[in-house]
């Protein structure tokens, strides 16, 4: 399965993305814990102030939104790059199975993922154990976000090279990438509002560590950024009996590392499946499929008509009353709009460097 | 060697390859030539595994290529982009090569680097057009493999270098019993080089045969009738014409050529002599399409 060679090539593919990779989790992990521990040793030095009177934070979506960012570009460098420059053609020209070539890619990533991964969070732990954070702050909580960012990570950068295999170029690898990671949670947006304008309530609301318990918070965990969005360390209260540092973790339940666990489960092995049976003929286009079309069309009409309608229903309302008509004529707007719009985009091939 | 059972391929629901059948066989070098837009480059992407066939299957050495590409350690693919490979050094893609094929010869392949005076300390991106190509080129050759596609390959090359390779293409066939698949426009080229013409016309093999049999079975007249081209001549489905200049026609008869000649004679033509033949009235005439008299 390994192969030196599509090693060495998606090197060259994938290149400005490891890069992106190790320098912004050094740049977002230790170089930023450094500076806060350089910070917080000033002010002591400076000011003599009681170490238990010093704060720390850290949250999730501090690096979690960067990464995803990177993540999906990574997954869009390895594949939907080569559908742009056509140089598909030298890769599904060289003796090398089809199965092989996307599973090298995808071993390719999750090396550099997960190595830069836990080398800047050894390095933060290190900095949080030999700086003034070892007096404030406990190293633990960086194990327990290590647990959660590696998992959710893999599942990000595995769902976006699934969605490589169906999109035909860079630019749409990237968009629809970005639209399905977070499909579950405007989705469910769009049919809750749906439902509600037909008298339908749904339990919207969202409670940390309540990963099931509401139908909002299930969408929430479905969502895959978002529970890694959610991790938070934070210390700065004094426990006046005793005088030392109390911290709290925000972590979700371990619950929701089934969520990365099932996206990877089922994208993993389809993405295999789909880009052995690639069609290249497409490349450059919205889909590489001819025949999955009609569907995404009818997803995406549906979307943008429940997104109008969603606007368009609150617009026509009075303040306490929202507008069914007002819905259903914006809805209709919106659904046309995008049929038109969808329609001048399907077919447009997107090349470079032919 | 290399089989084309039946392929046929389907690409935005135009027919762009149907039922093709191709057998090539070692220290062959075959052209391909048709029109723009024929299916001349999807047919070699589906040789080459890039894309899939709908129907029918594309074997080497009796392995189906797109089930088992490793079999493509002998099969190389020159597309007729040349911007492939452009973020790389020359020592870059040696190393790539040299780790995808088992055979790949890095001695031989400076010695080609050297011979065609290409640069070998700089990236691909600098390279002109035909260095490119014919980089490549040299590429390919040197991965020793036994079957060599070439999609224009000649495109950008000038006069000189263009000769040269030719030269190269038929020292390496007749030395290693390689055989070379050509894909191109340039028909003096093909005239010069292959053994094997195959005509392409809407996804078809229009034929394929020697450059001398396809020669054999033409005619290039030039007639002269006291009035315009007799009807019975002009009816006459193997006769096109190439050109008419007032009532001095330049005719292509394919096929029945005795027998042509004879009907032609019959109607007392002022004029009425054999022309030198060029494979381009071949395809102007089998391929061309408007100008057919019927």
């Amino acid at each position: 399965m390994f192969h030196k060679a599509l090693w060495m090539r998606n090197q060259k593919l994938g290149g400005p993305a490891v890069w992106a990779i190790y320098l912004s989790l050094f740049f977002f992990l230790p170089f930023s814990f450094y500076g806060r521990a350089q910070s917080l040793q000033t002010q002591v030095d400076r000011f003599h102030i009681d170490e238990t009177q010093l704060n720390f934070s850290f949250h999730g979506v501090e690096i979690a939104l960067f990464m995803t960012l990177i993540l999906v570009g990574f997954a869009s460098l390895l594949i939907g790059q080569e559908r742009t420059t056509h140089s598909t053609d030298l890769t599904f020209s060289l003796p090398f199975n089809r199965k092989d070539i996307f599973l090298t890619k995808w071993m390719f990533g999750v090396v550099h993922i997960t190595t830069g991964l836990l080398l800047n969070l050894l390095l933060c732990m290190l900095i949080v154990r030999f700086t003034i954070l070892n007096e404030i702050a406990d190293a633990s909580f960086l194990l327990e976000f290590m647990i959660l960012v590696v998992p959710f990570s893999i599942a990000i950068f595995t769902f976006s090279m699934f969605i490589g295999t169906i999109a035909g170029s860079i630019i749409s690898q990237f968009i629809l990438s970005f639209i399905f990671l977070f499909f579950p949670i405007g989705f469910f947006s769009l049919l809750g509002t749906f439902l509600m304008y037909h008298g339908v309530q749904l339990d919207m609301n969202y409670a940390l560590n309540g990963t099931f318990k509401s139908f909002g918070a299930f969408i929430h965990t479905a969502t895959l950024p978002i529970p890694v969005f959610e991790f938070a360390y934070y210390t700065d209260v004094v426990n006046e009996m005793n005088g030392s540092v109390t911290d709290y973790t925000r972590m979700p339940d371990y619950l929701v590392l089934l969520s990365p666990l099932i996206y990877f489960a089922v994208t993993f092995p389809l993405g295999i499946w789909l880009f052995s049976r690639t069609k290249n003929e497409n490349n450059g286009r919205l889909l590489v499929f001819e025949k999955g079309k009609r569907f995404f069309s009818f997803g995406v009409v549906l979307c943008f008509a429940l997104a109008f309608g969603m606007a368009g229903g609150g617009l026509f309302g009075s303040f306490d009353q929202s507008s069914l008509i007002g819905y259903y004529f914006s809805a209709a707007i919106g659904g046309v709009l995008s049929y038109l719009v969808l329609r001048k985009i399907m077919n447009i091939r997107l090349g470079l460097s032919k | 060697m290399l089989k084309m059972i039946n392929v046929s391929k389907m690409i935005d629901g135009h027919q762009v390859l149907e039922h093709v059948n191709i057998t090539l066989e070692p220290g062959m070098i075959a052209g391909i030539v048709g029109r723009n837009g024929v299916g001349k480059s999807t047919l070699l992407r589906t040789i080459a595994g890039i894309l899939d066939p709908d129907e029918g299957e594309v074997t080497f050495n009796k392995i189906n290529i797109h089930q088992q590409p490793e079999i493509k350690q002998k099969l190389t693919y020159v597309p007729d982009s040349t911007e492939i490979l452009k973020t790389y050094s020359v020592k870059e893609i040696v190393k790539l090569y040299d780790a995808i094929y088992e055979d790949f010869d890095v001695m031989y392949f400076y010695s080609l680097m050297d011979r065609f005076k290409l640069p070998k300390n700089r990236k691909l991106r600098s390279f002109s057009k035909g260095m490119k190509a014919l980089f490549l080129m040299i590429l390919s050759f040197s991965t020793k493999a036994d079957f060599i596609i070439l999609d224009e390959p000649t495109n950008g090359l000038d006069p000189i270098v263009k000769r040269n390779i030719l030269q190269f293409i038929i020292e390496e066939v007749s030395e290693r019993k390689l055989c070379v698949l050509i894909s191109t426009h340039h028909l003096e080229e093909v005239e010069k080089i292959a053994d094997v013409l195959i005509m392409m016309k809407e996804g078809r093999i229009e034929s394929t045969t020697s450059i001398e049999d396809a020669k054999s079975s033409f005619r290039k007249v030039q007639a002269v009738y006291k009035h315009s081209l007799p009807e019975r001549i002009a009816n006459l489905n193997n006769v096109t014409i190439l050109s008419q200049t007032g009532r001095v026609y330049t005719l292509m008869i394919k096929g029945n050529i005795e027998d042509t000649m004879e009907k032609m004679q019959q109607e007392h033509p002022l004029l009425l002599e054999e022309l030198p033949m060029t494979l381009e009235d071949i395809f102007i005439s089998s391929l061309g399409g408007e100008s057919h008299v019927s």
